[in-house]
Protein backbone atom coordinates (compact mmCIF):
# COMPACT_ATOMS: atom_id res chain seq x y z
CA UNK A 1 0.00 0.00 0.00
CA UNK A 2 1.32 3.37 0.53
CA UNK A 3 3.34 2.78 3.31
CA UNK A 4 7.53 2.58 2.49
CA UNK A 5 9.91 0.41 4.80
CA UNK A 6 8.91 2.55 7.97
CA UNK A 7 5.94 2.51 7.34
CA UNK A 8 5.69 -1.69 6.88
CA UNK A 9 8.11 -2.37 10.36
CA UNK A 10 5.52 -0.02 11.78
CA UNK A 11 2.51 -1.56 10.90
CA UNK A 12 3.47 -4.97 12.21
CA UNK A 13 4.80 -3.71 15.21
CA UNK A 14 1.81 -1.80 15.62
CA UNK A 15 0.01 -5.23 15.00
CA UNK A 16 2.02 -6.84 17.57
CA UNK A 17 1.30 -4.98 20.27
CA UNK A 18 -2.78 -4.59 19.36
CA UNK A 19 -3.05 -8.47 19.15
CA UNK A 20 -0.87 -9.71 22.17
CA UNK A 21 -3.86 -8.01 25.09
CA UNK A 22 -6.16 -9.56 23.13
CA UNK A 23 -4.79 -13.03 22.94
CA UNK A 24 -4.96 -12.92 27.00
CA UNK A 25 -9.10 -12.70 26.44
CA UNK A 26 -8.75 -15.46 24.02
CA UNK A 27 -7.13 -18.05 26.56
CA UNK A 28 -10.01 -18.86 28.76
CA UNK A 29 -12.06 -19.64 26.10
CA UNK A 30 -9.36 -22.09 23.96
CA UNK A 31 -9.31 -23.89 27.13
CA UNK A 32 -13.18 -24.72 27.57
CA UNK A 33 -13.01 -25.60 24.32
CA UNK A 34 -10.42 -28.10 24.74
CA UNK A 35 -11.65 -29.09 28.00
CA UNK A 36 -15.18 -29.75 26.22
CA UNK A 37 -13.64 -31.26 23.69
CA UNK A 38 -11.76 -34.12 26.04
CA UNK A 39 -15.26 -34.16 27.73
CA UNK A 40 -16.95 -35.49 24.83
CA UNK A 41 -13.97 -37.74 23.64
CA UNK A 42 -12.66 -36.10 20.85
CA UNK A 43 -9.19 -37.27 20.74
CA UNK A 44 -6.43 -34.83 21.43
CA UNK A 45 -5.32 -34.61 16.96
CA UNK A 46 -9.04 -33.84 16.74
CA UNK A 47 -9.25 -31.34 19.12
CA UNK A 48 -6.50 -29.71 17.73
CA UNK A 49 -7.28 -30.14 14.01
CA UNK A 50 -10.92 -28.55 14.57
CA UNK A 51 -8.69 -25.17 15.63
CA UNK A 52 -6.83 -25.54 12.64
CA UNK A 53 -9.33 -26.08 10.15
CA UNK A 54 -12.46 -24.22 11.64
CA UNK A 55 -10.37 -21.80 13.38
CA UNK A 56 -13.71 -19.98 15.09
CA UNK A 57 -14.17 -20.01 18.50
CA UNK A 58 -18.32 -19.17 18.69
CA UNK A 59 -18.58 -22.27 16.16
CA UNK A 60 -16.28 -24.95 18.12
CA UNK A 61 -18.23 -24.38 21.18
CA UNK A 62 -21.29 -25.05 19.69
CA UNK A 63 -19.79 -27.93 18.30
CA UNK A 64 -18.34 -29.75 21.24
CA UNK A 65 -21.52 -28.44 23.10
CA UNK A 66 -23.98 -30.15 20.77
CA UNK A 67 -21.71 -33.46 20.87
CA UNK A 68 -22.87 -33.77 24.35
CA UNK A 69 -25.84 -35.36 23.07
CA UNK A 70 -24.89 -38.33 20.89
CA UNK A 71 -28.16 -38.32 19.05
CA UNK A 72 -27.33 -35.07 17.19
CA UNK A 73 -27.36 -36.17 13.62
CA UNK A 74 -23.93 -34.81 12.10
CA UNK A 75 -26.10 -32.35 9.33
CA UNK A 76 -27.61 -30.86 12.54
CA UNK A 77 -24.44 -30.02 13.62
CA UNK A 78 -22.64 -27.94 10.60
CA UNK A 79 -25.89 -26.22 9.90
CA UNK A 80 -26.03 -25.03 13.22
CA UNK A 81 -22.45 -23.92 12.77
CA UNK A 82 -23.06 -22.19 9.29
CA UNK A 83 -26.22 -20.36 11.30
CA UNK A 84 -23.18 -18.96 14.25
CA UNK A 85 -21.25 -17.61 11.04
CA UNK A 86 -23.39 -15.53 9.42
CA UNK A 87 -22.15 -12.57 11.11
CA UNK A 88 -18.53 -13.50 8.78
CA UNK A 89 -21.01 -12.53 5.53
CA UNK A 90 -21.57 -8.88 6.73
CA UNK A 91 -18.66 -8.81 8.06
CA UNK A 92 -16.91 -9.79 4.54
CA UNK A 93 -19.25 -7.69 2.60
CA UNK A 94 -18.41 -4.59 4.63
CA UNK A 95 -14.32 -5.01 4.56
CA UNK A 96 -14.62 -6.38 0.70
CA UNK A 97 -15.29 -2.83 -0.83
CA UNK A 98 -12.03 -1.40 1.22
CA UNK A 99 -9.97 -4.66 -0.65
CA UNK A 100 -10.93 -3.76 -4.26
CA UNK A 101 -7.99 -3.39 -5.59
CA UNK A 102 -6.21 -6.51 -4.23
CA UNK A 103 -6.19 -9.74 -6.04
CA UNK A 104 -8.70 -12.56 -5.72
CA UNK A 105 -6.15 -15.16 -4.00
CA UNK A 106 -4.94 -11.85 -1.45
CA UNK A 107 -9.22 -12.01 -1.03
CA UNK A 108 -9.68 -15.71 0.09
CA UNK A 109 -6.78 -15.70 2.20
CA UNK A 110 -7.79 -12.41 3.71
CA UNK A 111 -11.07 -14.46 4.26
CA UNK A 112 -9.31 -17.16 6.48
CA UNK A 113 -8.10 -14.62 8.55
CA UNK A 114 -11.53 -13.07 9.50
CA UNK A 115 -12.55 -13.39 12.78
CA UNK A 116 -14.09 -10.86 14.89
CA UNK A 117 -10.99 -9.45 16.52
CA UNK A 118 -8.91 -9.09 13.33
CA UNK A 119 -12.01 -7.67 11.44
CA UNK A 120 -12.48 -5.31 14.83
CA UNK A 121 -8.70 -4.11 14.48
CA UNK A 122 -8.31 -3.66 11.01
CA UNK A 123 -11.66 -1.93 10.42
CA UNK A 124 -10.56 0.47 13.20
CA UNK A 125 -7.08 0.97 11.69
CA UNK A 126 -9.31 2.08 8.86
CA UNK A 127 -11.25 4.84 9.84
CA UNK A 128 -7.62 6.71 9.68
CA UNK A 129 -5.58 4.84 7.51
CA UNK A 130 -6.96 3.29 5.04
CA UNK A 131 -7.56 -0.56 4.50
CA UNK A 132 -3.73 -1.82 5.90
CA UNK A 133 -3.33 -5.39 4.53
CA UNK A 134 0.31 -5.64 6.51
CA UNK A 135 -1.25 -5.30 10.00
CA UNK A 136 -4.22 -7.22 8.88
CA UNK A 137 -2.44 -10.18 8.47
CA UNK A 138 -0.14 -10.06 11.34
CA UNK A 139 -2.90 -9.76 13.45
CA UNK A 140 -4.32 -12.73 11.28
CA UNK A 141 -0.97 -14.88 11.87
CA UNK A 142 -1.06 -14.29 15.83
CA UNK A 143 -4.47 -15.04 16.19
CA UNK A 144 -4.00 -18.00 14.33
CA UNK A 145 -0.83 -19.46 16.14
CA UNK A 146 -2.57 -18.14 19.41
CA UNK A 147 -5.49 -20.03 19.36
CA UNK A 148 -4.09 -23.15 18.40
CA UNK A 149 -1.50 -22.71 20.70
CA UNK A 150 -4.02 -22.41 23.65
CA UNK A 151 -5.65 -25.05 21.99
CA UNK A 152 -2.84 -27.53 22.64
CA UNK A 153 -2.47 -25.63 25.92
CA UNK A 154 -5.75 -26.75 26.77
CA UNK A 155 -6.15 -30.53 25.70
CA UNK A 156 -2.50 -30.97 27.52
CA UNK A 157 -2.73 -29.49 30.80
CA UNK A 158 -6.82 -28.13 30.65
CA UNK A 159 -7.67 -30.93 33.46
CA UNK A 160 -5.35 -29.10 36.31
CA UNK A 161 -7.61 -26.21 35.37
CA UNK A 162 -10.88 -26.67 37.42
CA UNK A 163 -12.37 -23.38 36.04
CA UNK A 164 -10.75 -21.73 33.43
CA UNK A 165 -13.38 -18.18 34.12
CA UNK A 166 -12.47 -17.94 37.36
CA UNK A 167 -10.36 -15.03 36.35
CA UNK A 168 -12.75 -12.54 34.65
CA UNK A 169 -10.62 -12.97 31.30
CA UNK A 170 -13.91 -12.74 29.34
CA UNK A 171 -13.64 -9.33 30.18
CA UNK A 172 -10.79 -8.59 28.04
CA UNK A 173 -12.67 -8.87 25.07
CA UNK A 174 -15.88 -6.17 25.73
CA UNK A 175 -13.02 -4.21 27.41
CA UNK A 176 -10.64 -4.24 23.68
CA UNK A 177 -13.52 -3.30 21.64
CA UNK A 178 -14.64 -0.51 23.56
CA UNK A 179 -11.74 0.97 22.76
CA UNK A 180 -12.06 -0.07 19.09
CA UNK A 181 -15.75 1.29 18.93
CA UNK A 182 -13.99 4.78 20.09
CA UNK A 183 -13.19 6.57 16.80
CA UNK A 184 -16.74 5.34 15.26
CA UNK A 185 -18.77 7.51 17.84
CA UNK A 186 -17.40 10.94 16.39
CA UNK A 187 -20.23 11.51 14.26
CA UNK A 188 -24.15 11.80 14.53
CA UNK A 189 -25.05 8.53 12.62
CA UNK A 190 -22.32 6.01 13.74
CA UNK A 191 -23.44 7.21 17.27
CA UNK A 192 -27.45 6.47 16.74
CA UNK A 193 -26.43 3.33 14.48
CA UNK A 194 -24.32 2.34 18.21
CA UNK A 195 -27.49 3.31 20.62
CA UNK A 196 -29.73 1.19 18.13
CA UNK A 197 -27.10 -2.12 17.61
CA UNK A 198 -27.03 -1.52 21.83
CA UNK A 199 -30.87 -2.29 22.36
CA UNK A 200 -30.96 -4.91 19.41
CA UNK A 201 -28.45 -6.62 20.93
CA UNK A 202 -29.27 -7.00 24.49
CA UNK A 203 -33.29 -8.08 23.02
CA UNK A 204 -31.98 -9.98 20.45
CA UNK A 205 -28.91 -11.78 23.28
CA UNK A 206 -32.36 -12.54 25.63
CA UNK A 207 -35.05 -13.49 23.08
CA UNK A 208 -33.01 -14.85 20.19
CA UNK A 209 -31.00 -18.24 19.74
CA UNK A 210 -27.69 -18.64 19.60
CA UNK A 211 -25.90 -15.53 17.46
CA UNK A 212 -28.36 -14.03 15.87
CA UNK A 213 -28.29 -11.30 17.83
CA UNK A 214 -25.29 -10.04 16.46
CA UNK A 215 -26.17 -10.57 12.87
CA UNK A 216 -29.96 -8.31 14.30
CA UNK A 217 -27.98 -5.84 15.52
CA UNK A 218 -25.69 -5.12 12.85
CA UNK A 219 -28.71 -5.12 10.19
CA UNK A 220 -30.60 -2.21 12.19
CA UNK A 221 -27.58 -0.71 13.01
CA UNK A 222 -26.40 -0.30 9.74
CA UNK A 223 -30.42 0.68 8.36
CA UNK A 224 -30.51 3.58 10.97
CA UNK A 225 -27.20 4.90 10.12
CA UNK A 226 -27.48 5.19 6.17
CA UNK A 227 -31.05 6.65 7.21
CA UNK A 228 -29.72 9.07 9.55
CA UNK A 229 -26.60 9.90 7.05
CA UNK A 230 -29.00 10.44 4.24
CA UNK A 231 -31.22 12.52 6.34
CA UNK A 232 -28.48 15.07 7.30
CA UNK A 233 -27.14 15.22 3.70
CA UNK A 234 -30.81 15.82 2.59
CA UNK A 235 -30.89 18.55 4.91
CA UNK A 236 -27.68 20.16 4.17
CA UNK A 237 -28.86 19.93 0.67
CA UNK A 238 -31.71 21.52 1.71
CA UNK A 239 -29.93 24.27 3.48
CA UNK A 240 -27.62 25.45 1.06
CA UNK A 241 -30.50 26.43 -1.30
CA UNK A 242 -32.90 28.32 1.47
CA UNK A 243 -30.63 28.91 4.31
CA UNK A 244 -33.35 30.37 6.03
CA UNK A 245 -35.39 27.83 7.05
CA UNK A 246 -33.26 24.86 8.39
CA UNK A 247 -30.92 26.94 10.84
CA UNK A 248 -33.11 26.23 14.25
CA UNK A 249 -32.29 22.24 15.02
CA UNK A 250 -28.80 21.95 12.19
CA UNK A 251 -26.87 19.34 13.84
CA UNK B 1 -7.89 -39.54 14.37
CA UNK B 2 -11.13 -40.79 13.54
CA UNK B 3 -12.80 -40.38 9.77
CA UNK B 4 -16.06 -39.80 10.31
CA UNK B 5 -14.62 -37.06 12.78
CA UNK B 6 -12.03 -35.94 10.48
CA UNK B 7 -15.16 -35.42 8.23
CA UNK B 8 -17.46 -33.44 10.34
CA UNK B 9 -14.21 -30.86 10.90
CA UNK B 10 -13.80 -30.62 7.35
CA UNK B 11 -17.44 -29.99 6.52
CA UNK B 12 -17.38 -27.31 9.66
CA UNK B 13 -14.36 -26.06 8.13
CA UNK B 14 -16.48 -25.55 4.71
CA UNK B 15 -18.90 -23.87 6.16
CA UNK B 16 -17.12 -21.66 7.64
CA UNK B 17 -14.88 -20.55 5.18
CA UNK B 18 -17.70 -19.77 3.14
CA UNK B 19 -19.46 -17.61 5.43
CA UNK B 20 -16.06 -16.22 5.58
CA UNK B 21 -15.36 -15.57 1.83
CA UNK B 22 -19.05 -15.51 0.85
CA UNK B 23 -18.89 -11.21 1.36
CA UNK B 24 -15.88 -11.06 -0.85
CA UNK B 25 -17.19 -13.07 -4.03
CA UNK B 26 -20.40 -11.22 -3.98
CA UNK B 27 -19.05 -7.24 -3.53
CA UNK B 28 -16.35 -9.06 -6.25
CA UNK B 29 -19.15 -10.05 -8.52
CA UNK B 30 -21.87 -7.87 -8.16
CA UNK B 31 -19.82 -4.68 -7.31
CA UNK B 32 -21.60 -2.94 -4.50
CA UNK B 33 -24.62 0.09 -5.27
CA UNK B 34 -24.08 3.53 -3.92
CA UNK B 35 -27.18 2.71 -1.39
CA UNK B 36 -25.43 -0.47 -0.04
CA UNK B 37 -21.86 0.98 0.14
CA UNK B 38 -23.68 3.95 2.76
CA UNK B 39 -25.40 1.16 4.58
CA UNK B 40 -22.03 -1.22 4.72
CA UNK B 41 -20.00 1.95 6.45
CA UNK B 42 -22.32 0.98 9.52
CA UNK B 43 -22.30 -2.62 9.89
CA UNK B 44 -18.58 -2.29 11.52
CA UNK B 45 -19.88 -0.08 14.45
CA UNK B 46 -23.46 -2.49 15.00
CA UNK B 47 -21.02 -5.51 15.08
CA UNK B 48 -18.28 -3.94 17.85
CA UNK B 49 -21.58 -2.86 19.58
CA UNK B 50 -23.33 -6.11 19.66
CA UNK B 51 -19.73 -7.67 20.66
CA UNK B 52 -19.29 -5.44 24.34
CA UNK B 53 -22.90 -4.25 25.38
CA UNK B 54 -24.62 -8.06 25.67
CA UNK B 55 -21.30 -9.23 27.60
CA UNK B 56 -21.73 -6.16 29.86
CA UNK B 57 -25.25 -5.93 30.47
CA UNK B 58 -26.63 -9.87 31.10
CA UNK B 59 -25.40 -11.75 33.68
CA UNK B 60 -26.79 -15.01 34.56
CA UNK B 61 -28.93 -15.07 31.61
CA UNK B 62 -30.76 -11.36 32.38
CA UNK B 63 -30.24 -7.54 31.83
CA UNK B 64 -28.63 -6.21 35.19
CA UNK B 65 -28.55 -2.63 35.55
CA UNK B 66 -27.00 -2.33 39.39
CA UNK B 67 -24.34 -1.90 41.84
CA UNK B 68 -24.20 -5.83 41.57
CA UNK B 69 -22.93 -6.18 38.08
CA UNK B 70 -19.25 -6.13 38.09
CA UNK B 71 -18.95 -6.12 34.87
CA UNK B 72 -20.95 -3.41 34.08
CA UNK B 73 -19.30 -1.04 36.69
CA UNK B 74 -16.34 -2.12 34.98
CA UNK B 75 -17.44 -1.54 31.90
CA UNK B 76 -17.62 1.91 32.39
CA UNK B 77 -14.52 2.62 33.92
CA UNK B 78 -13.06 0.58 31.18
CA UNK B 79 -15.35 2.88 28.46
CA UNK B 80 -13.68 6.34 30.54
CA UNK B 81 -10.38 5.05 29.83
CA UNK B 82 -10.89 4.21 26.53
CA UNK B 83 -12.68 7.55 25.71
CA UNK B 84 -9.31 9.65 27.12
CA UNK B 85 -6.33 7.17 25.84
CA UNK B 86 -7.41 5.09 23.02
CA UNK B 87 -5.19 2.72 24.51
CA UNK B 88 -5.81 -1.39 24.17
CA UNK B 89 -3.48 -2.78 27.34
CA UNK B 90 -4.38 0.62 29.89
CA UNK B 91 -8.23 -0.31 29.07
CA UNK B 92 -8.08 -3.94 29.39
CA UNK B 93 -5.67 -3.32 32.49
CA UNK B 94 -7.66 -0.91 34.27
CA UNK B 95 -10.88 -2.82 33.25
CA UNK B 96 -9.61 -6.14 34.52
CA UNK B 97 -8.15 -4.89 37.44
CA UNK B 98 -11.57 -3.23 38.31
CA UNK B 99 -13.41 -6.36 37.78
CA UNK B 100 -10.99 -8.20 40.09
CA UNK B 101 -11.34 -5.54 43.07
CA UNK B 102 -14.87 -5.35 42.83
CA UNK B 103 -15.09 -9.44 43.07
CA UNK B 104 -12.33 -9.31 45.75
CA UNK B 105 -14.36 -6.48 47.74
CA UNK B 106 -17.63 -8.14 47.09
CA UNK B 107 -19.11 -4.70 46.04
CA UNK B 108 -22.61 -4.12 45.80
CA UNK B 109 -24.09 -7.53 46.46
CA UNK B 110 -26.62 -8.20 49.28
Amino acid sequence: MKHHQTGAQSSTRLALSHTLPIIIGVTPFAIAYAVLGSAVSLQPLEIIAMSMIVFAGASQMVAVTMMQDPAVPMLLLVVTVALVNLRHLLMGVSMAPHLRHTSRPVQAAVAFFMIDESYALSMNRMQRFGFDIRYYFTCGAVFYIGWNALTAMGVFFGSLISDPFALPLDFVMPATFLVLVMPFLSQWPNILAALTAAVAAVLGALYLPGYWYIVIAAVLAAAVGAAVEGRLERRKGAQQHQPEEDRIDAV
Amino acid sequence: MRFEVFLMIVAMGAVTYLSRVIGFVIVRTFGVPRAVARWLTYVPVGILTALIVPTLLIRDGRVQIGLGNHYLLAGLVAAAVAYKTRNVFLTVGVGLGAVMLLQATGFGIG
